[in-house]
């Protein structure tokens, strides 16, 4: 199990925001977070990667504990993220936004640096020829030393996704990467994330309210509601669960 | 350039190229430089705010006169001065150090407070403590600073803070500026960061004070007030953040400018607080504004990005033809 997740709870003063919350990602999988809006997803995804402390409970990532771990140790684990609302560095270049990706990789101490020595700026060729491969498989690669906010919106989620695989993450979280697209990129996207997943063999954590998407491309889905795990299972099972249908939709509805 | 640079500084005092005020209102430029450049990458490229430079220049200004005057053989002092300013600057690294640890712990305008309490701690504790002069000032009899010492500092203040900023370390510095939450969770380890920031922005104003001190051949505790720490926000400001040219384009206006306005008397120091407003209204991102001197990036990287826009350039025909 790549990702085990157990009893998680944490409050945000009278509100209960996850409430024994439970996940097991095994490696090499694509797993889908839904639920109505305001059902936690995005908290889960905070408690992951240290930006919130949980109350109680234990996320561990191959076994171990990464609760108390700041959020840039819990990277270093091996743990990436987008988000979303997108939150590029606007005002600097595409490329910088992925060569920054490469801080706990660069290989070179600040004294080293402050001395621009060879090894520092072998290193930074290295880190400039990655981002450029990784910027490639995107699509990027032509707006390299453009300001990141020139770019249109579907390529920004997109330098999100590069941004976070710089990091060479073990295990990729997606909030809501098709949020904001038109049909025919949310296809596309699909594709791209699936390819993703095989081409960087990283495992994949998706929230996302596109349930077409979802549904197509997750192995398993766990559904949440006010901060409880109310389903998992396969796509199927979930599409068919009483539960599940209700937090949608309201009783007696059926899911396309 | 550099060399050339530098014979020049070294020929203006052996010849008395120019008139010796010249020559003293271009290390005051210098010094400026290298307090302007230092406050540009926490202020500029970090995005924080800390106003109490002079408060460092202080320590720094102060550490090295007592290591001329009261360690350092009086016959031996010129030989050891880029020690002593060495010194000077790690001491202020060590205050930077201190107030660093609580300051980071929080965001946004505590570290304004933080280092402007500072500024007026430093300068009180001085003024009481009377071996070092107290009120009184300390009078630093050797005139150690001269213009080839300061270009080299200069020089060199330049070349470190310009790698530090295009190192990894510097990368983190921007992205803390963009999205402080954002960069931890790329991997930037922000608080580590903004610490090494910070002593580096604090060290080499420790410099410039040592420098200045060893020119004025006097200080005081007036010297290093808030009014000292607003004139190099404005050279910061006016120059434009993020950019070490604009740094030096600011420092060096600001301080010909003062100078050259001496004949208004009282009413010259109107001429900094208008500045800055005027330069709000009409240009809020300084002459330089984020941009960079080509000169002032480091050969491989100018040389690399250089590659990259060829390339596209190149693609770009290829796809017409």
């Amino acid at each position: 199990m790549l990702l085990a997740i157990e009893r998680l709870n944490v409050r945000f003063g009278g509100l209960h925001a996850v409430r024994d919350f439970h996940l097991q990602v095994p490696r090499g999988n694509l797993v889908g977070l839904i639920g109505p809006n305001g059902a936690g997803k995005t908290t889960v995804f905070n408690l992951i990667t240290g930006v919130y402390r949980p109350e109680s409970g234990d996320i561990r990532l191959e076994g171990e504990s990464l609760v108390g771990l700041l959020p840039s140790q819990i990277v270093s684990r091996g743990v990436a993220r987008t988000f979303q609302t997108i939150r590029l560095f606007k005002d600097l270049t595409v490329l910088d936004n992925v060569r920054i990706a490469h801080y706990q990789r660069a290989g070179y101490s600040v004294w080293s640096a402050f001395l621009r020595a060879v090894n520092v700026q072998r290193r930074e060729r290295a880190i400039t020829e990655q981002s450029m491969a990784l910027l490639e498989v995107f699509g990027l690669a032509g707006a390299a030393l453009e300001p990141a906010r020139s770019l249109a919106y579907g390529a920004q989620r997109k330098l999100e996704i590069a941004r976070a695989l710089a990091t060479s993450p073990k295990l990729l979280l997606l909030d809501e990467p098709a949020a904001g697209m038109n049909p025919a990129e949310v296809v596309q996207l699909a594709d791209l994330i699936q390819d993703l997943r095989e081409r960087f063999a990283v495992t994949i954590l998706l929230i996302e309210h596109q349930m077409k998407m979802v549904m197509s491309i997750c192995e398993r889905i766990t559904v949440l509601d006010f901060g409880q795990v109310i389903a998992e299972g396969t796509p199927e099972e979930v599409r068919t669960n009483p539960r599940v249908l209700e937090a949608y939709l309201g009783r007696g509805v059926t899911l396309a | 350039m550099v060399a050339a640079g530098f014979g020049a500084a070294w020929a203006i005092p052996r010849y008395q190229l120019i008139n010796p005020y010249y020559e003293l209102i271009l290390m005051y430029v210098g010094i400026n430089i290298m307090l302007t450049v230092s406050l540009n990458l926490v202020n500029g490229y970090m995005g924080e705010f800390a106003v109490g430079h002079a408060g460092f220049m202080a320590v720094g200004a102060y550490v090295s006169s007592i290591l001329t005057m009261r360690v350092i053989p009086w016959d031996q002092a010129g030989m050891w001065f880029p020690l002593a300013l060495i010194g000077g600057g790690l001491g202020a690294g060590i205050v930077a150090l201190l107030v660093a640890i609580p300051s980071f712990r929080t965001r946004g305008d505590y570290l304004a407070l933080v280092t402007l309490a500072l500024n007026m701690i430093v300068k009180s504790v001085i003024e009481n403590i009377d071996a070092i002069g107290g009120p009184r000032g300390f009078l630093v009899m050797l005139r150690l600073t001269n213009l080839p010492w300061v270009y080299v500092w200069v020089v060199a203040t330049l070349w470190i803070i310009r790698n530090f900023i295009y190192s990894n370390a510097g990368r983190g510095v921007l992205a803390i500026r963009e999205d402080e939450v954002a960069a931890e969770l790329v991997g930037v380890r922000t608080r580590e960061i903004k610490i090494q920031a910070f002593i580096l922005s604090a060290f080499f104003a420790g410099v410039a004070g040592g420098l200045y001190a060893h020119l004025l051949q006097f200080v005081h505790p007036r010297n290093f007030d808030i009014i000292k720490s607003t004139e190099i926000l404005i050279m910061v400001y006016l120059g434009g953040i993020g950019s070490m040219m604009g740094s030096i384009l600011g420092a060096s206006i600001f301080t010909v400018l003062l100078e050259a306005l001496r004949f208004l008397g009282v009413w010259r120091m109107a001429l900094a607080p208008l500045l800055l407003v005027l330069l709000m209204v009409l240009r809020p991102t300084g002459i330089m504004g984020l941009k960079e001197w080509r000169a002032l990036i480091p050969v491989d990287e100018r040389w690399r990005l250089g590659r990259l826009r060829a390339q596209k350039e190149g693609a770009a025909g290829a796809a017409r033809h």
